[in-house]
Parts: C-alpha cells; sequence; structure tokens
C-alpha cells in the first residue's frame, strides 16, 4: 500500500469517528466563556480596589525611590503565596488581572524579581501583554520576524523592560522592549542544525547569562552521540548584550530518547541553579566552573503519571549522574520559592513543595491541578 | 476549499457584510475540528483542545465571524494549540479530573490509529501541515496560510513527513523522491 491510500483511509476512519451531536459541546462553550468573563469582571473589581488601595499608600511613600534594575544586587526575598494559573484566570484574590479586551490568551511566563506576568494570546493572532501587581503594564504586537508564544518559549530579559522570542526563522532570538520595539537579535544557529526546534529559553535574573533547550531528530545540534534534546547556557561579559559579547558555554544535559523532552527552564532566584522539565534518558554534562547547577524535574513520557526529582551531584567527578530523589506526578513547570530554598510541583495529589537541596518534600497539600505555578514574593 | 485569494482566508479584510451565526459555525465546523486535534494530540484531550479553539474563535467572532473563510482560521489556532505543550498538558489534566469516559464514539482501527501517532510524534510543523494536508485535502499554499509559514517550508514539511511516514508504517515509498508537490503529500 501507498502512502496515499493510506492517508486517505486514515483521514476517512478519523472523519466518521468524530462526535455527531455538538448541542453538549455548545453549550459547554457558552457556560464556559460566561464564566470566564464572570471572573474577569470581578477580577476587573478587585483590580480596581486593589488600584485604590495602592494610590493611597502610594501617596504616603518616597516617590524618588529609583526602580530594581537585574545589576543591582539581588536581595533575597521571603516566601508569599503560590498561585496557579488556569488558562489565563487566576483563581486567588493576590491574583493580577487579565490583560483587557475580547481575547484568548494564557499566561506564559512570571519574573519573580518584578512580580510580573507575561501572557500570550493563543489565537493566530500573536500580542503579548506583561501585567504586573497593579495591572498592565505593556501591549505589544509581535513582529512579523518573531513567533511569539509558540509553545510558550518566551522569556523576560535580558533588561527588566524586556522580552526575549524566538525569531521567525527559529535560529535567533529576538529582544524586544515593552514599547514592541526590536532591541537586539542573538543567534543561535551555533547551537542548532537545520530542523532543530528551540523548546524554552530563560535569562538569568541578572540578566548575565541565557540558558536555552534544543531539540531535533538524531543529529541534533547536540553534538553528543544519539542526543536529541540539550540545554546550553550563554553568557556575556557585562554591559550591553550584543552579538559580539555573547559567547557560548557548554552544553549542561542532553537527553537521548523523547524529542521535547527538555523544557520549563527556570533559575532560582539567586541564579546559582537551573531547573528543568525533562523526559527519560537524562545525561548531565561535565559542566564548567561558570556553569549552574543544575535540578532537574523529570517527568515520564505521556500521559504524564509519574516523575522523578535528579538533582545534580556536584561530587561526581565525571559529572554524568544525576541522583534520583523521588517520586513525583508532576503536570506543569514548577515555581522557585523566592528565597531560593524550595520549588514547588503540581502533582496528582495537590501542590508538592520540594527541598532544592534533595527533593524532599517538605509539605504536600490538596489543591486542583488547574495550571502552571507562580510563587509571589512576601513584600 | 474555496478558490480564493489564500491570503485573504486567514488574515485577509472582511469579506462579509453580515456576521453569520457562531452557533451555526459551531455545529458545521466543530465536527471537522476534532480530527484535527485528533491527529495532533490523540483521541483523549482532542474535544478538549478543539473546544478551546472554538471558544477563542467565539471571544473574537466579531471579527472572526467576519472572515471570508472564519474556518481558516480556528483551524490555525486548532493547530497551534494541539501542538502547544502546555496547553496540551491543561487539558491532559481536565481528561484526567473529568476521569469519565470520552463521547460514544467509534475507536479507530490499529493501523490507522498508527498512522496518527506516527503523524503525532513528527516535528510539530510537520505534523500540522500532514494533518492540514490530509485531513482536509488542503494546497500547500492553503497548508501555509494557515499556519502562517512560506510555502517554501510546508514543501519541505511535507516532503520530511512523507520520508518518515513512509518509513515508520512500512509503506510502499511510490513516487516519494523527489520535492513534495500538489500531486504528493
Amino acid at each position: 500500500m501507498n502512502l496515499e491510500t493510506r492517508a486517505r483511509d486514515a483521514a476517512t476512519s478519523l472523519r466518521a469517528a468524530t462526535p455527531a451531536g455538538t448541542e453538549d459541546g455548545l453549550r459547554s462553550l457558552h457556560r464556559t466563556s460566561q464564566r470566564r468573563t464572570t471572573g474577569k469582571v470581578i477580577a476587573g473589581v478587585a483590580v480596581m480596589a486593589v488600584a485604590v488601595g495602592l494610590v493611597q499608600v502610594q501617596l504616603d511613600v518616597d516617590r524618588a525611590q529609583p526602580p530594581a534594575t537585574r545589576t543591582q544586587e539581588l536581595v533575597p526575598m521571603s516566601n508569599g503565596r503560590i498561585v496557579q494559573a488556569n488558562s489565563g484566570t487566576w483563581p486567588g484574590p493576590e491574583a493580577p488581572p487579565p490583560p483587557s479586551g475580547e481575547r484568548s490568551y494564557s499566561w506564559s511566563v512570571f519574573d519573580q524579581d518584578t512580580s510580573s506576568f507575561l501572557y500570550v494570546a493563543t489565537s493566530a493572532e500573536r500580542r503579548l501583554w506583561v501585567v504586573g501587581d497593579g495591572g498592565q503594564i505593556a501591549e505589544l504586537d509581535c513582529p512579523p520576524s518573531a513567533r511569539c508564544g509558540q509553545d510558550e518559549v518566551d522569556s523576560f530579559g535580558p533588561e527588566p523592560d524586556q522580552i526575549t522570542v524566538p525569531a521567525a526563522t527559529g535560529r535567533a532570538l529576538q529582544i524586544l522592549g515593552f514599547d514592541g520595539r526590536l532591541r537586539d537579535t542573538l543567534d543561535i544557529s551555533g547551537v542548532m542544525t537545520f530542523g532543530d526546534d528551540l523548546t524554552d529559553l530563560a535569562w538569568s535574573p541578572d540578566g548575565s547569562r541565557l540558558a536555552v533547550s534544543t531539540s531535533g531528530s538524531r543529529g541534533t545540534g547536540c553534538d553528543r552521540d544519539g542526543a536529541v534534546a540539550c540545554v546550553w547556557v550563554f553568557a556575556h561579559g557585562g554591559g550591553q548584550v550584543s552579538p559580539s559579547t555573547f559567547a557560548q558555554s557548554a552544553v549542561l544535559v542532553h537527553a537521548e530518547r523523547e524529542a521535547n523532552a527538555l523544557r520549563g527552564l527556570t533559575w532560582s532566584p539567586d541564579g546559582d541553579s537551573l531547573a528543568l522539565v525533562a523526559g527519560p534518558g537524562l545525561f548531565c554534562e561535565n559542566q564548567g566552573a561558570p556553569s549552574p547547577r543544575l535540578l532537574s524535574v523529570a517527568t515520564a513520557q505521556r500521559p504524564v503519571r509519574a516523575t522523578t526529582l535528579h538533582v545534580y551531584d556536584d561530587d561526581d567527578p565525571d559529572g554524568r549522574s544525576c541522583v534520583v530523589s523521588g517520586d513525583y506526578d508532576m503536570a506543569f513547570p514548577f515555581a522557585w520559592s523566592p528565597d531560593g530554598m524550595r520549588i514547588a510541583v503540581t502533582t496528582r495529589e495537590g501542590i508538592a513543595e520540594l527541598s532544592a537541596a534533595n527533593g524532599a518534600v517538605l509539605t504536600q497539600r490538596p489543591g486542583g491541578a488547574e495550571g502552571p505555578l507562580a510563587w509571589l514574593a512576601k513584600r | 476549499m474555496e478558490s480564493m485569494a489564500v491570503e485573504e482566508l486567514v488574515s485577509g479584510p472582511a469579506r462579509r457584510a453580515d456576521v453569520p451565526s457562531f452557533d451555526d459555525f459551531y455545529r458545521a465546523q466543530f465536527p471537522r475540528l476534532v480530527p484535527l486535534a485528533h491527529a495532533l494530540c490523540g483521541p483523549g484531550i482532542a474535544e478538549d483542545i478543539a473546544q478551546e479553539a472554538m471558544l477563542a474563535a467565539y471571544r473574537n467572532w466579531r471579527r472572526v465571524g467576519q472572515l471570508a473563510v472564519p474556518e481558516a482560521w480556528v483551524r490555525r489556532t486548532c493547530a497551534n494549540l494541539a501542538v502547544s505543550a502546555f496547553r496540551r498538558r491543561v487539558c491532559e489534566l481536565k481528561a484526567l479530573v473529568r476521569m469519565g469516559p470520552d463521547a460514544a464514539r467509534p475507536a479507530l482501527s490499529p493501523d490507522d490509529e498508527a498512522f496518527w501517532s506516527v503523524v503525532r510524534a513528527l516535528p510539530k510543523r510537520q505534523a500540522q501541515a500532514a494533518a492540514l494536508r490530509y485531513l482536509y485535502d488542503l494546497s500547500v499554499a492553503e497548508v501555509a496560510e494557515t499556519l502562517g509559514i512560506s510555502e517554501g517550508s510546508v514543501k519541505q514539511h511535507l516532503s520530511r513527513a512523507r520520508t518518515v511516514l513512509v518509513k515508520q508504517l512500512q509503506l510502499d515509498p511510490g513516487h516519494a523522491a523527489g520535492h513534495a508537490s500538489e500531486g504528493q503529500l
């Protein structure tokens, strides 16, 4: 049998297997839309109330206080509450307001330093919103030369008022200002062969290092035998980021089985550790002196049922062992605690707080697994 | 698909004087959207993904409903949602929480399920291009417009997808050599 015949048969049977009745789905859609609209109204009222309070407070504080920058010394923060995203709707009273307008969007990235959230449109048109404690900070169009919001591969940084997104070519990154203007382009083609996918990226809190994960078929730019996915860390010499000052660092980890296995890159608040979500077949690489400690939350292949926390063993002279520390049922990228001592993961039973040092379960509490986590700082 | 300028299908100017009923659009297009989601992310969450795409269309209906071919817009949204790792996990969890059986629907034969499993294992752009091509019999230009990429990229994705499918499914390569054309995959 040739491919055309096989495909035609498969398409015909797939079309025949679709549900005949759609009325239930239509009613459900109207109900969902109504719930989300009601949630937005409630959130809007709450935000207005908070905003009024903030204005009152702001009148009493020193307005000359300079805004925080990433070049300042990082001050440890104390842990606040963990909030959960659910398709752009935030359940708690501490939740930031959703972006305005009748658009479909989802939460993409949370920046602990500035307590800002990046939302991306999930519809065909790509727009970005930055939302902070006090409401919407910026709304920008994705330039035609960029791929915003695709697979949630976006990051705040390197500067506090910048966002980094993949370029449309897939082999470069574009740094956009909150005003939507292109500030810089970073060439990452050196770590990607043609056909590789960029699966995630994350700037370190101080904006000096950039972690990216790539995946592809056999023969990927990871340059490891059998590797299908890798995490790389780039660093620049300080000051303004530019391609000329942007030097490649070593591969931190590679996976040999599941494509797209490495994602969820998240730096610890102090920038010393890098955590990621990984699949099976994970290999830690020998890390150079500038490399961060690696912390990996590993998921089983789909369907997600069990996960294992691996902690990179600093004492391993070969740098290739990942210490298994426990089994968890994790479905979403995790969140670092503001003090850097814990990570929170979503499990089937609720939310677990794990020790960032050894993966031990510190607390576990029930709660719906509604979406990615963000751990707010207590201010 | 109707023969009209493909660039107007997804992002073109409003062509309709009146906005059609979303409910009618849903009834007509949802059953055609589920197979696309099924092809790209499997049976367990296909309806959730299709529903999310329809919800996006509903929330933008004042604009989407005026497009010349609104189903192209919702297909692109569905294809993007279906390959989004985050969205898939959200829908997987919803399915876990629901804990109930899927709506009564005939199961695919093992051969057909195997075919779509191989499609799903392709890199996401290849999978999207192949699913759109097979399910809706779209031309290369229409697939390119639906996905918002160039025709050259679509040809490349389809050609690579074809190579993998033939190899994985141990099919007769037929006229697999050379670039994919309108008559091929």
